[in-house]
């Protein structure tokens, strides 16, 4: 695939590797410069001490190698041999084969990978599938493992219950109690309670309590925003106590909402549906020690909506997926996690288009001429799909031909999107990019793609002047 | 959104939906739930009433067991009061529509773009040095921009915006290139004025910022002098002594004869700021009567005659602080740093007034006979600093160019130390126009050959001055001096500096020059200033590649 600048920054762990690196992309430090296409990159940068240090790059996992004492990952000799690499004019001699210490290092991941493959256990769908028809399997008593898991299942089950009943008590006490006086109580008020949750492994729920305790101090309407977070989680508990009752997809997502993960194995053992996807966003949200990324992908004949989500801890960002480019398009397999409104998914099988524009622009098109793209249409898709899981928050929406206005006197500025049936959304007010929105458009009508949030549209990216722009 | 929720203390979802009635029901019914919330349910027991459309439901969930009854009667009903009315209001939520009141207003949409949109190679560029944010390589980018017939990205427009309200140097950089997208979107946010000239037009001037409106008086002043003049005479009793002294300025553009009667009433102006700058604007005119005035005056004082075969300069200083001195800005207790006397502070002052060159024409000598004749004499230090403010003040160079090219003649004939001109080029030079100064640059450089600098610091002292160097100069440099001091000393700590400083000052064509010379040899060390001096320097060759040939940097 075709690296970018911007996508090899992303791999560093922090600004200062960054600078650090850009102060190696001369080649005047690099004595020795070499690839074989498509494979491997390596070079020998000049360091202070007498012998260079040795840098490799596995160009089809994106791994790097470096002999540098640094303890960051990937150090700034594996990002500055990338930045040369993708800058055109650094001269890589191409080669046929490595060096021998570039030779066994791939070597050694290759036969560590296959490894891992033949080591990793088969998922429980999988065993579901390879046993049906076959009675023996059937038959067979469970493992020893598998009671052990039965085991652990009921005891979290029992732990989970017994931290849904202190959290109803909690909450009859805040609500009794009033947010007023919630207001004074010190920050562990909320953290005791949002630890219990974790030790009583529902850290879904443990998160919620945490995201109320940033309501309690939210500004301007933070009372309306508390009732209805509370009104909300309370909807959880009472449709986990009825859990056997609410439709099977409906049930994973309260499972997922109170703490329960579902495996990537599991969801791989899913259907996938395979087509071509534009790429509508890459970003990175940052909160605390987690980097969180975030992939939204529509498929260009089904118009369904997909969200790749990736987490890394902030210095190892390399094990994010890089080869999300928005305004690109990919040839995929997607398969979504169970849910009611299935839009969380795991992407497989990625092969990213080369840059084709024309391509690009045909399948701009088509997406932007599905049906359900006017402001009611769109805000109705949303409500359709919230029947079906009341909990959904940042639903994807793409607006056709919508401009932008502005409340001016409103403080802060409050802006909205209107269509061509004069139909408006408001735009979120935690949309930070608004001005640039503004300055792309102009005021023109444009194909607008974002999140619906609770309090409005978060424009994301958006097709005009014949392109699509990443906000 | 919906008008009967505007007065809501909320964002979150408070519409009632459209379709369904009555709408006040339901935002009361969310209001008074909200209420009890905040003051809780042990002072505030009772539920809002239950109206359209849950009163058939409502019986249901009074009745429905919860949650193990863990829940009190009053803290049940909120609760689930609560998670109805947030799922009602979202699901059931329409949107407004814009013909509705009281309404949002439209945006009157941006003029179509009449010019392309930047290419990508210079887009790409702008991205990288806007990311890394080094103001001294985004003006110059502006710098070539400007020349181009685009349009900024748009997606970066804000963001420059942004930082040149804390940015001066950057926001005159972006004003010219702006473009229709950018003037449009300025006009949308009060904060971002950076050029607000561009809005003022005849009409309007009166009352726009000042500095605008001096914008505005000057571009009149080039193109109609005498209409601008009298466009500030028309208000000129209105304003503030700041103002006027700012607005007179002005009249420098095409400054004529024509504006000697005007000047000379606002010599006789209350604010001393404005009496000064009428004497500075009336002794550049050469028949102004002030002019001769002053000059009368100073041969009194600066007298040369002749003794036996040499000439000589004799001070006398004034014995008395004349009246008219302090209406032509004169200060009776030196203002100037020069550690001199009461009187000699006097001359000096009067001396600012004039340009150098009339001077000399006044006294009967050339430039570098009065420099040579007031080193000779007594108060020199004084005087000379006198001349150099003059012909600062009064754009008068000619005399201070004259003197540096004799100082290359006596150097060239080894009358005179290297030292003596590099001391003088670098007092003198600040004040050069830039052509000039690089003119004789790179004529002391080609004298001198490989040893123009003793070292980095004399170096630095002679080219700081320049914001950019010519081509020529900066082959000189990097294949003669540079290799030579590098030679000399590689360790001295102050050599990153100078050549970060370098990096911006040298032009882009000589770049292959530069890799040339710091080439790194096979296992020797190299420095992270000479990486980062490469990096800066590659940048700038990339964007005058980017831009072409036709709007390559001037001098």
């Amino acid at each position: 695939m075709q690296w970018q600048r911007e996508q090899v920054l992303a791999l560093a762990p922090d600004s200062a590797s960054v600078k650090a690196a850009q102060q190696l992309t001369t080649v005047g430090k690099w004595p020795t410069l070499g690839a074989v296409d498509g494979v491997a990159l390596w070079g020998e940068c000049q360091g202070s001490g007498k012998t260079p240090y040795k840098t490799a790059i596995d160009l089809s996992d994106v791994a790097f190698k470096c002999s540098c004492p640094s303890r960051k990952f990937p150090c700034k000799h594996g990002l500055a041999l990338f930045l040369l690499f993708v800058e055109s004019d650094a001269p890589f001699a191409t080669q046929r084969t490595q060096p021998d210490w570039v030779a066994s290092w791939l070597a050694g991941r290759a036969k560590r990978n296959a490894s891992q493959i033949a080591e990793s256990p088969p998922s429980p769908a999988a065993s579901v599938t390879a046993g049906e028809g076959d009675d023996s399997q059937i038959a067979n008593p469970p493992t020893e493992s598998a009671k052990a898991q039965v085991r652990r299942s009921a005891e979290r089950a029992q732990k989970v219950a017994a931290g849904i009943a202190e959290l109803q008590t909690w909450l009859q006490d805040l609500v009794r109690s009033g947010f007023v006086e919630a207001q004074t109580r010190p920050y562990s008020y909320w953290q005791q309670m949002s630890a219990r949750l974790i030790d009583a492994q529902a850290p879904g729920l443990a998160g919620q309590v945490e995201a109320l305790s940033t309501l309690i101090n939210s500004g301007e309407g933070w009372a309306d925003r508390l009732t209805a977070a509370v009104g909300k989680l309370f909807l959880l508990l009472e449709a986990y106590q009825r859990i056997e009752g609410l439709p099977m997809p409906l049930q994973q997502d309260v499972r997922t909402l109170i703490g329960w993960h579902q495996s990537r194995e599991e969801v791989l053992a899913g259907q996938g549906v395979t087509e071509v996807w534009f790429v509508l966003s890459q970003t990175l949200e940052e909160e605390g020690t987690l980097l969180s990324q975030r992939v939204w992908l529509r498929g260009v004949q089904s118009g369904r909506y997909a969200l790749i989500l990736n987490f890394a801890h902030p210095s190892n960002r390399q094990t994010l997926d890089t080869f999300w480019r928005a305004g690109t398009v990919v040839d995929a397999t997607i398969v979504y996690y169970t849910s009611a409104v299935p839009l969380r998914a795991v992407a497989t099988a990625v092969t990213v288009q080369a840059a084709r524009p024309a391509a690009t622009a045909q399948y701009s098109t088509l997406l932007t001429h599905l049906p359900g793209n006017t402001v009611t249409d769109a805000l109705h898709g949303y409500q359709t799909q919230l029947n079906h899981n009341p909990w959904l928050t940042r639903f994807p929406l793409t607006l056709a031909d919508v401009a932008v206005g502005i409340n001016h006197g409103d403080l802060p500025l409050s802006t909205f999107v209107y269509d061509r049936e004069e139909q408006l959304l408001p735009i979120s007010h935690k949309c930070k990019t608004v001005w640039q929105l503004l300055s792309i458009t102009g005021g023109h009508p444009a194909h607008i793609f974002g999140e619906w949030i609770e309090d409005g549209l978060l424009p994301i990216g958006l097709w005009y002047a014949e392109r699509y722009w990443l906000l | 959104m919906s008008v009967n929720a505007t007065h809501l203390p909320t964002t979150v979802q408070p519409d009632p939906p459209q379709s369904l009635t009555p709408q006040p029901d339901i935002v009361q019914m969310w209001q008074q739930l909200v209420q009890q919330g905040v003051l809780g349910t042990a002072r505030q027991p009772t539920p809002p009433p239950v109206g359209e459309p849950f009163v058939h439901l409502w019986p249901l969930t009074d009745q429905q067991e919860t949650s193990a009854n863990v829940f009190d009667a009053s803290e049940q009903k909120f609760l689930q009061m609560a998670a109805l009315l947030t799922q009602y209001m979202a699901a059931a939520r329409l949107p407004r529509s814009l013909d509705a009141t009281p309404m949002p207003t439209g945006l009157q949409p941006a003029p179509l773009a009449s010019t392309p949109m930047v290419a990508d190679q210079r887009a790409a560029l702008l991205r990288q040095i806007n990311r890394e944010f080094d103001q001294k390589l985004l003006i110059e980018w502006l710098y070539y921009f400007s020349r181009c017939q685009e349009q900024l990205p748009p997606d970066l427009l804000p963001a420059l915006l942004e930082r040149s309200t804390k940015d001066p140097y950057l926001a005159t950089a972006l004003a010219p290139c702006l473009g229709e997208r950018g003037q449009w979107l300025m006009a949308l946010n009060p904060a971002w004025q950076i050029d607000a000239a561009a809005s003022l037009d005849a009409q309007t001037w009166q009352t726009g910022p000042s500095a605008a409106r001096v914008n505005f008086l000057e571009a009149l002043r080039a193109d109609a002098p005498a209409h601008a003049r009298e466009e500030l005479a028309a208000v000129w009793l209105q304003e503030g002594a700041p103002d006027r002294a700012a607005f007179l300025a002005t009249l420098r553009i095409n400054l004529s004869a024509a504006d000697i009667p005007f000047l000379e009433e606002a010599v006789n102006d209350r604010s001393q700021q404005v009496r000064a700058e009428a004497v500075r604007l009336l002794t550049t005119i050469p028949t102004a009567p002030l002019r001769q005035t002053i000059l009368t005056q100073l041969a009194t004082y600066l007298v040369i005659e002749r003794k036996w075969l040499r000439r000589q300069l004799t001070v006398t200083l004034p014995t008395t602080f004349r009246t008219e001195w302090r209406q032509w800005g004169l200060r009776e207790q030196s203002p100037l740093s020069v550690r001199i006397g009461q009187k000699a502070g006097w001359l000096v002052q009067l001396m600012t007034l004039v340009p150098p060159s009339a001077l000399v024409e006044a006294l009967g000598v050339d430039g570098v006979e009065l420099f040579a004749l007031i080193r000779a004499g007594d108060y020199a230090e004084a005087l000379i600093t006198a001349l150099l403010e003059a012909a600062e003040n009064h754009h008068d160079y000619a005399f201070l160019t004259a003197e540096l090219q004799h100082l290359l003649r006596l150097l060239q004939l080894a009358q005179v130390q290297q030292s003596e001109f590099i001391e003088r080029f670098a007092r003198y030079t600040p004040i050069l126009p830039e052509p000039e100064r690089d003119r004789l640059l790179h004529q002391y450089l080609t004298m001198t050959e490989r040893h123009a600098f003793g070292d980095w610091a004399t170096l630095q002292m002679v080219v700081r001055p320049f914001p950019t160097l010519s081509a020529t100069v900066t082959t000189r440099l990097l294949t003669q001096q540079l290799p030579t001091l590098l030679q000399r000393n590689t360790r001295d700590y102050g050599i990153g500096r100078i050549l970060l400083d370098l990096a911006y000052q040298l032009d882009p064509t000589g770049y292959p020059h530069a890799e040339t010379l710091f080439q790194r040899r096979q296992g020797e060390e190299r420095p992270d200033y000479v990486d980062r001096f490469l990096q800066i320097y590659r940048l700038r060759r990339q964007m005058a590649q980017a831009f072409g040939n036709s709007v390559m940097r001037d001098g």
